[in-house]
């Protein structure tokens, strides 16, 4: 089976999530209970023929399961202070290192909150509403605090000069008919208008094609709104229109099926608002990472924000202000490398940390400076390895470890048939981060 | 390890062949006094532990957090069976959420959930469920929601709170990276 099309993938992941979801709790060989490939359909095996096989390799992922957990909490600071290496130097005099308390936010099924603020420049944040003829607008302020981040600071670095985020999201929405409750703005099976502003550097064609139909990507058709080119497209099953309102920020307007002779009325029709005066302190660190996709409210972007006072990172969201290396440390599978397999290691470290050495699980070693950004006394750092990472060590001026983190590699692991070897272990690169102001 | 759940209301022991210990962190089941509302939740956790259980597996891709997480939702069930109207709705909404901060709160988790690939004799569904288990948690509950439990987007959204555009952005991206892996 092939993902040529959108139906064949969704058949492809019906297929395997119905063959292997249901039996991942399994570890033990058990001809008595009927494994159900349900009502996938597709290239599934015979249970007849392999079901014994079929379950003791299920039996061996599960317990490599176990190991796998075991790894990831096994993954954690080891020393806080001049952790033993075998490629570290001579440890020269104690570090003068002072780690504050981490802080936990406050996090609900939108995000984490407690952020300090972060004024915006006037007309950043500015959205857009219906026409008065629509009645009261519901502005959607938890989504907005939630998927909205600073792109671009000024250059003092007082205020956020731009702003991303709301794709696809509504941010204010009109309740149409008797079966929308008032509170409408997250019961998708009401009847409503919605009216979006998308913080984004994004086209429309573009934007039209990723926010079509999820089968098959519609029928766009070019048209002008309130003097600007716009498309008309199908968000689902129902009439849109998207135009760029202003540079970086996209307007777009969506009507239920029975209301399509209204589409364009409402979008001649819109007004601008005044936007929060700030927001939530989220800053993208643009340069290390992996770089924000402007589709995207949650990518894998790097992001210093503060709260409580304290400077916070987070790697595509940030969801506390831990400021041990074991909180401020991210490895991920980088998935943007088409050469290596491997890891990217991403993190803040404090001001007095000017380099991070990574150790790889091959015994491969880099050293990687740590560099400013903005206005904040953190420093940040990526790199990308090829393999695995075993360790993490924060380095002072004087080369002295003064924090370690590190993931203790199960032998288990490795012997595992199923797991992915990692064969080389040179560093790939390096990037240093872009101070994120506005020219 | 293994262990027998005895139900708190009768004291038979109840699925005992496939309830998994919760070693560790006590069966609410077991611990708590009983009160008239523990036979409803004991009909509850027999009925939906086992796919809640996987639920949480499928997102976390960890055995033993996936037990913590379900016991996690009952035990918050349990403490306020009396507001909450839609029991299986909340639970199935705690075991997603539960799941995805747990992996939230354990950074480096994502490198681990890589080995965990073959799981039939067939290439094909070992191949997509790899590939399904390297996406970022969030994409992979949207994911198993949709193409496992075989919610719609509304419902999705309806089911874990998010606004539609969120489950829309999450699915589409999804697909995207899948699509993408899948066809390199």
């Amino acid at each position: 089976m092939s993902t040529g099309t959108i139906e064949e993938l969704e058949d492809r992941l019906r297929v395997a999530c119905a063959a292997v979801i249901p039996h991942l709790l399994d570890d033990e060989v058990d001809v008595g209970i009927a494994p159900t490939y349900g009502q996938a359909s597709g290239s599934v095996v015979s249970l007849t023929t392999h079901r014994i096989a079929r379950r003791t390799r299920i039996a061996s992922v599960a317990a490599a399961a176990v190991v796998i957990a075991s790894a990831g909490v096994a993954f954690a600071v080891a020393s806080s202070r001049h952790a033993a290496s075998p490629a570290a130097p001579p440890l020269s005099s104690p570090s003068s290192l002072t780690v504050p308390p981490s802080v936990s936010l406050p996090c609900d099924d939108y995000g984490c909150h407690g952020f300090d603020t972060l004024p915006v420049v006037p007309g950043a944040s500015d959205y857009y509403v219906g026409p008065e003829s629509l009645g009261t607008p519901q502005f959607d302020e938890k989504s907005f605090d939630q998927t909205t981040r600073c792109a671009e600071l000024t250059t003092d670095f007082t205020a956020c000069a731009k702003i991303e985020g709301q794709t696809g999201v509504s941010l204010v929405n009109y309740a149409v008919d008797n079966s929308a409750s008032a509170n409408t703005v997250f019961d998708s099976t009401g009847g409503r208008i919605e009216i979006g502003t998308t913080f984004a550097d994004v086209t429309i064609e573009h934007y039209a094609a990723e926010w079509g139909p999820t089968k098959g990507g519609g029928v766009q058709t070019a048209t002008i709104v309130r003097g600007h080119a716009a498309i008309r497209f199908s968000y689902e099953t129902s009439p849109a229109v998207v135009w760029q309102e202003r540079p970086g920020v996209l307007a777009w307007v969506v009507v239920p099926p029975t209301q399509a002779d209204q589409l364009m009325t409402i979008a001649e029709g819109i007004r601008s608002v005044p936007g929060p005066a700030k927001i939530a302190s989220r800053v993208v660190v643009s340069g290390i990472g992996l770089p924000w996709d402007a589709n995207d409210n949650d990518a894998d972007g790097a992001l210093l924000g503060r709260a409580g006072g304290l400077e916070c990172f987070g790697f595509g969201h940030i969801d506390g202000c831990g400021q041990g290396i074991g909180d401020r440390t991210f490895v991920t599978p980088n998935v943007t490398s088409n050469v290596t397999p491997g890891d990217l290691v991403v993190g803040s470290t404090p001001s007095g940390v000017t380099a991070v050495r990574i150790t790889t699980d091959q015994g491969g070693v880099a050293t990687v400076p740590t560099s400013p950004f903005a206005n904040f006394e953190s420093r940040v750092f990526s790199s990308s390895v090829a393999g695995g990472v075993a360790k993490v060590e924060w380095l002072d001026v004087a080369g002295a470890v003064v924090a370690t983190v590190e993931h203790a590699q199960p032998q288990s692991m490795l012997a595992t048939a199923d797991t992915v070897v990692v064969t080389t272990t040179a560093i790939l690169t390096t990037a240093a981060p872009s101070v994120g102001a506005a020219p | 390890m293994r262990t027998k759940l005895v139900a708190a209301a009768s004291g038979e022991v109840v699925d005992a062949d496939s309830v998994v210990a919760v070693t560790g962190i006590g069966d609410p089941l077991l611990s708590a006094p009983r009160t008239e509302t523990e036979p409803a939740v004991d009909v509850l956790y027999r009925a939906h532990r086992r796919r809640l259980s996987n639920l949480a597996a499928a997102i976390t891709l960890d055995r033993a957090l996936a037990e913590e997480v379900v016991q996690d939702a009952f035990v918050g069930l349990q403490q306020r069976i009396d507001s909450i109207d839609k029991p299986v709705g909340y639970l199935q909404r705690a075991v997603v959420h539960r799941s995805i901060s747990v992996l939230r709160r354990r950074r480096t988790a994502a490198r681990y959930v890589i080995p965990v690939a073959a799981v039939t004799i067939d290439p094909e569904i070992d191949e997509t469920w790899a590939s399904v288990a390297r996406l970022p948690p969030r994409e992979r509950a949207v994911v198993v929601l949709r193409y496992w439990q075989d919610m719609s987007e509304a419902d999705i959204a309806a089911t874990l709170g998010w606004p539609n555009g969120t489950v829309k952005s999450t699915l589409h991206r999804a697909l995207k990276h899948l699509r993408e892996e899948l066809q390199s």
